[in-house]
């Protein structure tokens, strides 16, 4: 399960506050100027937004027609749980509309869809799952549960590898390469410094090798 | 193996490099074999991880997100809306100057009540005076502490605009502290013998704790946190030198700043105009402002 408290709101002491309060001038001058090459200019779904920030419900119904599918894979990834997700994608859609209009076109509407999905998912975890386990397993970057915990070589299956990586870097791996963000992007999602990116990315790539080494 | 192309090989495989870094990759790919078992092996993660788990259904556009997209609240739900964002700042509130400075107050009141007894009354006004303000703005220069505040991902990706934010915890630990300062006056009239009434009395710290305060959130977004704070405890601790100064012996100036000390209604108007102004401008330009934009670091 997920790791949604990740670099979030709470996370005193989290190696991803950390680093997020370290590298803030690489974040600001990295992550911003990297999302901004990929912004609004070239971005299809930008007419959406404008639409909706004139509060046109087609547009919005568009936008939903559009990413649902992608958003709906995220958030139940992140929640473990297909209906909770349902419910929170329809509560990004309500976000979506409310802040349309302060939507500057800083990153791509993509990259700005799964931002506010994954703090509406953060909310839900902490809202739904959280008090009733009261279980936090998710308070380090890359914590890992006891399931995750799996010794060496005990994966023969690339797949079955990828749901015993910490959270953080499936979470990671899954904005690269299902829905190809870019690295500034994934930064921007995260709410992390790129290289904080890129050492998830290749502690993850570790992982899978060593998990998997026995099976090879 | 070239170690920044490395990093590079997750974005050249999901196609999201630009033109450049894209043909650097491409380039070194051909004359590095390392690189390229590299790839291979990002490649295999990257089918794996993009692999669809069958078809994905997704539901409708529910008819309640309908509902609300023009739903106008009522006022009574836009003020209940307002009063629990305001409230839902505690937390962050909690974690500031506000318990230490609600202590000071509660003690320089206890404090005013004995020694009004048995000294001048000018002094009387004195310790909310010297407090009050000044714990008023050393909080609100924390309002919004850019690299480290917990709401940054907030501000980032919710509804809740940052000038909203920021003057929810300003409403709320102003009122508190306003609130404490109130109670300090009551008992200071209660039991000092004051020689103003209590409204009279409150309108001595509220004016400087307003004005002050304003003085500090702009301060703070334009500069620094830090350097607000700095600037409101000497400017304060200054004014206060020279006010005991001049209460205790011969003044520091020529011109005198009893007045401060005495209760008026046109002072503390003025005083509560211009922070008003101050906050008004504020929050038109935090408005226009990315949450982003206003970090000192993102500014250089």
């Amino acid at each position: 399960m997920p790791s949604l408290a990740a670099g979030n709101s709470g996370g005193e002491g989290t190696e991803a506050h950390a680093l997020v309060t370290n590298s803030m001038r690489n974040y600001i001058t990295g992550v911003l100027d990297i999302a901004q090459n990929h912004a609004a200019d070239a971005d299809p779904d930008l007419r959406l937004m404008q639409r909706i920030a004139a509060q046109d419900q087609a547009a919005l119904q568009a936008l939903y027609d559009k990413h649902a599918s992608g958003l709906l894979h995220y958030l139940s990834g992140r929640l473990g749980d297909d209906r909770l997700a349902e419910d929170v994608l329809q509560e990004t859609m309500l976000a979506i509309w409310q802040s349309a209009r302060r939507f500057r076109g800083q990153c791509q509407v993509r990259t700005w869809l799964l931002t506010i999905a994954r703090r509406r998912a953060i909310n839900a975890y902490h809202r739904q799952i959280a008090p009733a386990s009261r279980n936090e397993p998710f308070d380090g970057d890359e914590q890992q549960t006891a399931e995750q915990q799996s010794a060496p070589g005990r994966y023969l299956d690339l797949n079955a590898a990828l749901l015993a990586l910490p959270e953080a870097q499936r979470e990671t791996l899954e904005l690269v390469f299902y829905h190809g963000l870019s690295l500034g992007e994934t930064a921007w999602v995260l709410h992390v410094a790129p290289g904080t990116v890129k050492s998830r990315l290749h502690r993850a790539k570790a992982r899978l090798r060593e998990l998997m080494d026995a099976g090879e | 193996m070239n170690q920044h192309v490395d990093e590079l090989l997750p974005f050249y495989i999901n196609q999201a490099l630009n033109q450049d870094d894209r043909a650097r990759v491409h380039s070194h790919l051909t004359a590095c074999a390392p690189c390229r078992a590299e790839l291979e092996g990002w490649e295999s993660i990257a089918r794996a991880t993009a692999a669809e788990p069958g078809d994905w259904p997704v539901p409708e556009l529910s008819p309640l997100v309908y509902a609300s997209l023009s739903h106008r609240p009522s006022v009574r739900q836009a003020v209940a809306s307002a009063a629990h964002l305001i409230w839902s700042q505690r937390v962050f509130i909690a974690n500031t100057w506000l318990l230490p400075s609600l202590g000071s107050l509660i003690g320089s009141a206890a404090l005013v009540a004995l020694i009004s007894r048995s000294l001048a009354e000018n002094w009387v006004n004195v310790p909310l005076f010297a407090v009050v303000p000044i714990a008023a703005a050393l909080t609100t220069a924390l309002l919004y502490t850019f690299e480290d505040d917990p709401s940054g991902e907030l501000i980032a990706a919710a509804p809740t605009s940052l000038a909203t934010l920021i003057f929810a915890r300003l409403c709320l630990a102003l009122g508190a502290i306003g609130l404490m300062g109130f109670v300090g006056s009551l008992l200071a009239a209660l039991l000092g013998q004051a020689p103003h009434s209590l409204f009279e009395m409150v309108g001595i710290w509220l004016g400087p704790m307003l004005l002050l305060s304003a003085l500090t959130t702009v301060t703070s977004l334009c500069v620094h946190p830090r350097f607000a704070a700095g600037a409101a405890l000497g400017l304060w601790g200054g004014l206060l030198i020279l006010l005991l100064a001049e209460q205790t012996g011969p003044p520091l100036l020529r011109v005198s700043l009893l007045w401060l000390l005495q209760p008026g209604w046109t002072l503390f108007a003025g005083q509560a105009l211009v922070a008003g102004l101050l906050w008004l401008g504020t929050w038109l330009w935090l408005s226009g402002h990315p949450a982003a934009s206003l970090h000192p670091e993102g500014r250089s």
